[in-house]
């Protein structure tokens, strides 16, 4: 069966590049996402911030949806020790809804992973989702633990319509 | 409750305590049926362990997640690297690796600075639209040694 994986992959490291110049964050976090010819990227933020209007990404059920994430701690000289990146696919009831979903059974995609960052220290991700179900979700990455070094977390979302 | 979600995901890692630079935990659900594949490591490509065989059906769902945890003490290791994938393969316990092509139904991988009792999970649901025979692999990259370290389960879709 093929999805069509290589080509929908191929594009993201131009869609992230481009998000990265455009940043000026010291724990840059980024995330992009296409299928079907659509993209969105999302740059991050501070969890302490005002939330900024998530980007709208359309999709088709069972449509491959390629995804990319990327955190680097881009100029603090310090480490920042014992942070999760928490990556997760999950049903949500309206796109732009305030309220991040709790995770459950529904969940149609979730990763974390464990790592120290160093200066210019980086984590990434990249994979390819089966879109689910016609419907609303959240695609969000964050850290969880860094506000113990770094003062607060930071994040990257978008909403994901299913048709 | 998202902490808590992430931190059930994390807390299995009990179970795969082994004497392995990683130990894995790879788990693939189906129709009431579960198989759990533990860490082998290549060369040989295939490793030596038999793989577990999950039945499931064309265009049902099925429940992968998997659970890794650095077991080298040496120090951190700069952009290792995991990765995993659903690929078909042409019969149940092949002994050569199918290629990342066409087939691959899904596939993922993650890059980090890998540190002691550092860990990698994921969890997701997959829907294999034909009948055939799968192969399901999570593997090491990049982690600076002899060898890589990788769990497998074969995928007998009907």
């Amino acid at each position: 069966m093929n999805f069509g994986i290589s080509a929908a992959r191929a594009l993201l490291p131009v869609l992230l590049g481009g998000a990265l110049a455009a940043s000026a964050d010291d724990l840059c976090t980024r995330l992009a996402a296409r299928s079907g010819g659509r993209q969105q990227t999302a740059a991050g933020q501070a969890a302490n911030a005002a939330p900024a209007p998530r980007p709208l990404l359309v999709v088709k059920s069972g449509a491959p949806i390629s995804v990319e994430w990327s955190v680097v701690n881009a100029d603090k000289p310090g480490a920042i020790r014992d942070v999760t990146l928490h990556c997760f696919l999950a049903p949500e009831s309206t796109a732009g809804q305030r309220e991040t979903p709790k995770l459950g059974p529904d969940t149609v995609y979730e990763s974390a992973l464990t790592m120290d960052f160093e200066a210019k220290g980086r984590g990434a991700a990249d994979f390819v989702l089966q879109a689910p179900a016609p419907g609303v979700y959240l695609l969000r990455v964050e850290t969880i633990g860094a506000a113990k070094d770094h003062g607060h977390e930071h994040y990257a979302a978008m909403d994901v319509k299913v048709e | 409750m998202k902490a808590l979600f992430t931190l059930g995901l994390l807390a299995a890692l009990g179970a795969t305590a082994r004497a392995e630079h990683f130990n894995i935990e790879l788990v693939a659900a189906a129709d009431g049926a579960r198989q759990t594949s533990y860490a082998d490591q290549s060369p040989p490509a295939m490793g030596v362990n038999p793989r577990p065989v999950l039945q499931a059906r064309a265009g049902q769902p099925i429940t992968v997640q998997f659970i890794m945890t650095n077991g080298y003490p040496h120090g951190t290791i700069r952009q290792a690297g995991v990765r995993y994938y659903v690929v078909r393969e042409a019969a149940l316990a092949q002994r050569t690796l199918p290629a990342l092509d066409g087939s691959v139904v899904t596939q993922g991988a993650f890059d980090l600075d890998l540190k002691p009792k550092g860990r990698i999970g994921a969890r997701m649901r997959i829907v294999i639209p034909r009948p055939g025979i799968y192969l399901l692999r999570v593997e090491s990259l990049r982690t600076q040694n002899t060898h890589e370290h990788f769990s497998a389960i074969d995928l007998q879709v009907r």
